[in-house]
């Protein structure tokens, strides 16, 4: 079975529980997948799946939640997950190539336009990937650790998240400015060609993206900031293979192409946020009733 | 010596004993075995035992839609499972007979005395 359909009846099944059973659940739910984030999606929901429908009986034969599953959730749920597949191979190539593609991107970014022939630094591309790793992998431990803390902790752990969101923000901006290491450069016009090339192939994977989890028209702004990117990335490796500046009519073609553009931007990013508020009233309008 | 601590090795033995007799799901078998004075084992014993004998291929599971309630996942025994129930079977006649000899010898000394 498929995981969004188990996704789907846990759902389901989940709104059969009493209150008390329900908040239980839903924080092994949260737990497990968390924790059990390198596990096969399907095998987790699968298991929960499982454990749900058993609590379902056991509920109705007057049981709650922790009398049938025991006081220790945490141990129970990771003693599980340690005996469930890891995800498939062809996700951890997905993930990965993710990763060094966010890397490549944003090096490229930056480096456009520094001098005549795009520099790639494997240095700095390299020391995004090891820092977006370990940031990101920082902040799933620390997520994981939310459904069973105390009030007092759980703060601890939203600030602990933060703070490593935000080293990594600086981490990020720090090497992508700075770009260290020794740079490869690619001679014009083939840099103009690898700009193009890798901001089309973003656009590919983002549509493919936006396929997978369905985002429809919220995707739109990403769309346009990728858009400004690319032209701006474009006109100023264009200038700096050429020794020129921004001439008056290059300029005026700039802010006629990129004003439009971040018009456009910002206008789908408050109508998309207006939308997700819209869903949420509507969504715990119908939760009450 | 509490339950817990001595059915730490045995537990598996007899989830597989009552596997044996034919597909079953957690909460039966959970019922199944509090049936068979086992009452201290609770949900977060026995779905990471079965999780693990899943894993092992002792076990294999399919989904079963019922009448009276949600879809369940019923457990049964493999090839594998099988092979391992004779081998605990064996290791546990002689296991049990070695323990009931001790006690035996212990009995007899307090009876001399």
């Amino acid at each position: 079975m498929k995981n969004p359909e188990d996704e789907t009846k846990l759902d389901t099944l989940q709104r059969q529980l009493t209150s008390a059973n329900r908040a239980w659940f839903s924080r092994l739910r949260l737990f497990m997948w968390l924790e059990g984030w390198a596990r096969d999606r399907s095998a987790v929901a699968s298991q929960l799946l499982a454990m749900m429908q058993d609590l379902l009986d056991a509920q109705r034969d007057g049981a709650s939640a922790e009398s049938f599953f025991g006081q220790e959730p945490k141990a129970m749920a990771k003693a599980i997950l340690r005996e469930l597949p890891l995800l498939p191979v062809l996700t951890w190539l997905r993930i990965g190539g993710s990763l060094v593609w966010f890397s490549w991107f944003a090096a490229l970014l930056l480096a456009a336009g520094r001098q005549p022939g795009l520099p790639i630094k494997g240095l700095t591309m390299g020391l995004l990937l090891a820092l977006t790793l370990v940031g990101g992998y920082a902040i799933i431990k620390l997520l994981s650790a939310l459904p069973y803390a105390t009030v007092k902790q759980e703060k601890w752990l939203w600030h602990g998240s933060g703070m490593v969101m935000l080293f990594w923000l600086i981490g990020t901006v720090w090497l992508l400015v700075r770009q260290p290491g020794s740079a490869l450069i690619i001679p014009a016009p083939l840099d103009l060609a690898v700009i193009a090339l890798t901001f089309g192939l973003s656009f590919v994977i983002g549509w493919r993206l936006n396929r997978l989890f369905r985002l429809g028209t919220s995707a739109i702004p990403i769309v346009l900031m990728l858009l400004l990117w690319a032209g701006a990335a474009l006109v100023q490796q264009y200038l700096a293979d050429n020794g020129q500046t921004l001439s008056l009519t290059l300029a005026w073609w700039v802010v006629g192409i990129g004003v439009p553009l971040l018009l456009l931007y910002f206008g789908f990013s408050v109508w998309s946020i207006y939308q997700s508020n819209r869903l949420t009233k509507h969504l715990s309008r119908k939760a009450k009733h | 010596m509490k339950q817990t601590q001595l059915l730490r090795g045995v537990l598996e033995g007899c989830v597989l004993a009552i596997i044996a007799k034919g597909p079953i799901y957690g909460y039966e078998l959970m019922q199944a075995l509090h049936g068979y004075g086992f009452t201290s084992i609770a949900g977060g014993t026995l779905y990471p035992l079965l999780a693990k004998l899943e894993h092992q291929g002792a076990l294999s599971s399919r989904s079963v839609a019922s009448p009276e309630g949600p879809t369940r996942k019923y457990f049964s025994l493999t090839t594998q499972g099988f092979e391992n129930l004779t081998a605990f079977q064996t290791q546990w006649a002689a296991f049990g007979a070695q323990v009931a000899a001790v006690m035996e010898a212990i009995d007899d000394e307090k009876s001399r005395r």
